[in-house]
């Protein structure tokens, strides 16, 4: 089924993503990824995020397909150009896999090969229109496909950037390339959502809030000061000042859900790596 | 010796829009210097855009459009007896980037630049261009995004641009989308970053014959400084 189906059918869904390991020893990374699964409705799982070499998302996907787990693979522009995405995007869906959502990637700069070249040869917004012209039957050089993708498409907007409009106006391209769903990056605001979730109304495409779990209060500003994640001060110093940084972290996420719940489609939920936490986080929000 | 070519005279009236007023602006400098320049050609790009419908109250030629200084002093001296709402800057993209910046007008690209030659005229530093033979500046407010966004993306910001900077060294490098947004804004022109997705046809730059036609130059006439 793929995530839209699940959000029609179940109003609001819970994905949470994972990362492929580095190197072959994938059973810990699926083994967490089976037993997050239980606690919600698809996981995404990771494409060399933060620009760092691992094993590639459509591997684990398959792998975790093959034990029943919904999936979103992740996607990027920066290792691959055009040839290569839409031969991916082929693999992908020849093996099973039915969620992509498409990224542009992290700068190769910031992660652990910065000596290589980076791509970019697509972009989010040109890649999901490849995946649609795929879906109809095609390639981007207009010859027709023996068998086309039946993909559902997902992308992803940041709420906290400031200024917001130049967001807005690229989310609207992803939904004109093919975008249907967005999960977001970390929101800590809720009222940053309302402009996104406007958009996402006026064109029929559901959107799932970004929560990222906080581990610490150091974690919380860093943050704050090196990405375009915005973690407001009331967060920052309960975090800093909490005797219990886990058990303050799994209350500023669960409150989020709730609040999640009242005005969009689902929420997706970062920086989660056991079953354990996941359930006592999605226990706490209900 | 540069190598440009002339963009279509459907491509650049669309970018211009039918109400406005629009100077052209050519560089005479690497042109010239090289030996390739056509002044009746600019006669002839007038007279096409007058045939869309366009009005083009003046021709300024400055000797080089990657001058800054030469670029403000000059659109100073015409905007007192001249009214335009827009640019076309004929040159290569580094001049018709320092138009962009110099000036509060919008701004757009008669050219594809395909290759400077080996010398880009009298620009230091930024704006750079890439002699990418498919010239995006009409569409991005007449700064580049592949030069100035660190990822070279045609289609708009990615999510890590903090506060205008680029999340990749935030300390020394503005976010080159931020610089495209504030533009277009500025010149009422948001609705360029609502077409169709722009992809880069990479068959454009350094074409066979070009380069060809640079080496046959080179040969014949043994030019010093190529």
């Amino acid at each position: 089924m793929s995530i839209v189906d699940i959000i029609q059918k179940k109003k609001f869904a819970v994905t949470v993503e994972i990362a492929p390991p580095k190197g072959t020893n994938y059973e810990k990374a699926s083994n967490a990824a089976v037993a997050m699964a239980e606690h919600v409705d698809a996981v995404n799982i990771t494409e060399g995020q933060s620009a760092t070499m691992r094993m590639g998302s459509m591997a684990l996907a398959h792998l975790l397909g093959d034990k029943s787990v919904e999936t979103i693979m992740q996607i990027t522009c920066r290792d691959q150009n055009r040839i290569s995405l839409q031969s991916t995007l082929i693999n992908a869906f020849t093996l099973g896999i039915k969620n992509v959502l498409c990224l542009t990637g992290d700068h190769v700069l910031l992660g652990d090969h910065q000596e290589a070249r980076q791509v970019f040869d697509l972009d989010s917004v040109s890649l999901l229109h490849a995946l649609s012209l795929l879906n109809g039957g095609s390639d981007m050089a207009g010859n027709s496909l023996t068998g086309a993708t039946d993909l559902c498409a997902g992308a992803v907007v940041n709420p906290s950037s400031d200024p917001i409009e130049p967001q807005l106006i690229k989310m609207k391209r992803k939904i004109n390339a093919g975008a249907r769903f967005f999960q977001t990056q970390p929101v800590f605001d809720i009222d940053l959502l309302k402009p996104v979730l406007e958009i996402a109304r006026e064109n029929n495409v559901y959107v799932l809030m970004g929560v990222l779990f906080l581990r610490s209060g150091a974690m919380a500003r860093r943050f704050n000061e090196k990405s375009g994640i915005r973690v407001p001060e009331d967060v920052l110093s309960r975090m800093s000042d909490s005797n219990s940084p886990e058990n303050t972290g799994i209350e500023i996420t669960a409150r989020l859900i709730s609040e999640a719940r009242e005005i969009c489609d689902g929420v997706h939920l970062m920086g989660i790596n056991n079953a354990d936490l996941l359930k006592r986080i999605i226990d706490k929000a209900i | 010796m540069l190598i440009s070519k002339r963009k279509e005279i459907k491509e650049i009236s669309e970018l211009i829009g039918a109400e406005e007023s629009t100077l052209i602006l050519a560089c005479n400098g690497c042109a010239e210097s090289f030996g390739n320049s056509e002044q009746s050609q600019l006669a002839l790009l007038k007279s096409e855009l007058e045939g869309q419908g366009h009005k083009v109250p003046d021709i300024l030629t400055v000797d080089f459009a990657c001058e800054p200084s030469l670029v403000k002093h000059w659109l100073e001296i015409v905007g007192r007896k001249t009214d335009f709402d827009s640019i076309l800057v004929v040159s290569c993209g580094v001049g018709v980037q320092t138009v962009a910046v110099n000036s509060n007008k919008r701004t757009f690209p008669a050219c594809d630049t395909v290759s400077f030659g080996g010398r880009i005229g009298q620009a230091w530093g930024d704006p750079r261009c890439r002699e990418c033979g498919e010239c995006l500046l009409g569409y991005t407010g007449g700064l580049c995004p592949l030069t100035s966004c660190s990822k070279g993306l045609l289609n708009g910001p990615c999510g890590g641009s903090l506060n205008g900077r680029c999340e990749v060294n935030p300390e020394t490098r503005e976010c080159g989308w931020h610089l495209i947004y504030k533009k277009l804004k500025e010149t009422g022109r948001l609705d360029l970053l609502e077409r169709a997705p722009l992809v880069k046809d990479h068959s454009k730059s350094e074409p066979p014959e070009a380069l060809v036609a640079l080496r046959n130059r080179i040969t014949s006439e043994g030019s010093e400084g190529i």
